[in-house]
């Protein structure tokens, strides 16, 4: 057998992706929400010029953030706390000394902009370079919601495009009007089955077991969310939408009560979960960071 | 509620796997940890589902972190089995 990892070793925060060693001449550091594996962004780190370094800040690596996920009754991680968290990890590695673009995915993207706004208040905004925010939705209230005000029908089909992610196989299921989430999984039971996601035979129960996980990760980003209210921040914001965002019908997701300039709003093709995996998503996403990133 | 027994557990466990990895149940090595196997965590999560429901009681979510092989497992899942059966 093989060695295994002491479970109660903490994982690394921080962790470089792509290093570009003396020659680096531009920096990038993301922030992963956890929700997939942090792999995710290998094919982005892929796409970077030579010059460019990419460091992961990898939320799903913090223990208490982490623990909220599998347990609802377990203490919210305050958005503050997450962001110091990832400053003082930038920190001990020296990586906030010279002019960096900030990246952040899903609920990532409020841990960055809360990571921008404490450099902000600290005189040091000039050490980013810009700020992108990949699908995440603003942390103001007329986009923040309760797990009880979620409609189910849209939970069901964020879990699907993430079920589609996770087999790395699009699903198509159309969902009805729901009284709770719950009630249309066997339905996206037998469409994964049917559709190849999952094998003939796959029972509820696993997928219940399954859903409860993705519902606990979202859950706790809205419990993290919820008390967070951010001032606004005086620079321009990038907003990156995927063509099936979480919220397609919703402009540009409320960045635009967070900043005075105008909110820079980019398509690309994919949905939430896949944006970094699309080639013409990943591409237009390395283009973007890269260029925001020239001295 | 009935006890469930360590090779029962085992039993049910490299049959489940044996059908997801598409291969015979005798190529199970009991003794080999969950992660070595070609199992993704979405597999590993169904499978947990699906294993909660014919034991009728949940596991605790380090069980596969400190139970990491098809016969630690079985071995904890009989353990807890009976803790269940003689509370109920």
């Amino acid at each position: 057998m093989s060695p295994r990892p002491d479970p109660s070793t903490p994982r690394p925060v921080l962790r470089t992706l792509r290093d570009a060693g003396g020659g680096t001449a531009h920096r990038i550091c993301a922030v992963h929400p956890g929700a997939l594996a942090a792999g995710e962004w290998e094919a982005l780190a892929g796409q970077l010029p030579e010059d460019t370094a990419l460091h992961l800040l990898d939320l799903g690596n913090i223990p208490e953030f982490l623990a909220a996920a599998l347990d609802p009754r377990a203490p919210v991680v305050p958005v503050e706390a997450l962001a110091d968290r990832c400053l003082t990890e930038l920190r001990a590695a020296g990586l906030d000394s010279a002019p960096f673009s900030l990246v952040g995915w899903s609920f990532g993207g409020v841990v960055a902009y809360e990571i921008a706004t404490r450099l902000h208040a600290a005189g040091r905004g000039a050490v980013l370079r810009d700020l992108v925010l990949l699908d995440s939705i603003a942390p103001v209230p007329a986009f923040k919601r309760t797990d009880e005000l979620l409609d189910a029908s849209m939970l069901l089909d964020w879990f699907a495009m993430y079920l589609g992610a996770k087999r790395r196989r699009p699903l198509t299921v159309s969902v009805p009007s729901l009284a709770a989430p719950e009630d249309g999984l066997p339905q996206v039971l037998d469409a994964a089955v049917t559709q190849g996601l999952l094998p003939q035979g796959t029972e509820l129960a696993g997928l219940r077991k399954l859903y409860a996980a993705y519902q606990g990760g979202l859950s706790r980003n809205n419990r993290c969310t919820a008390p967070y209210e951010p001032g606004p921040i005086d620079r321009p914001l990038t907003l990156v939408k995927p063509e099936r965002s979480l919220l397609p019908a919703s402009g540009d997701l409320g960045w635009s009560g967070l900043s005075a300039h105008p909110v820079r709003q980019v398509g690309v093709p994919g949905d939430h979960y896949t944006m970094l995996r699309d080639p013409e998503a990943v591409s237009a996403i390395a283009g973007l960071l890269a260029g925001s990133a020239v001295v | 509620m009935q006890t469930v027994t360590a090779s029962e557990a085992q039993a049910w466990l490299v049959e489940k796997l044996a059908v997801r990895l598409e291969v015979e149940a005798s190529e199970i090595d009991v003794e080999r940890y969950f992660d070595e196997f070609d199992l993704d965590s979405t597999e590993a999560l169904i499978l947990a589902g699906e294993l909660e429901k014919w034991l009728g009681f949940e596991l605790e979510a380090t069980a596969l972190w400190y139970h990491p092989t098809v016969a630690a497992l079985s071995e904890h899942i009989a353990e807890e089995s009976a803790n269940h059966v003689a509370a109920a």
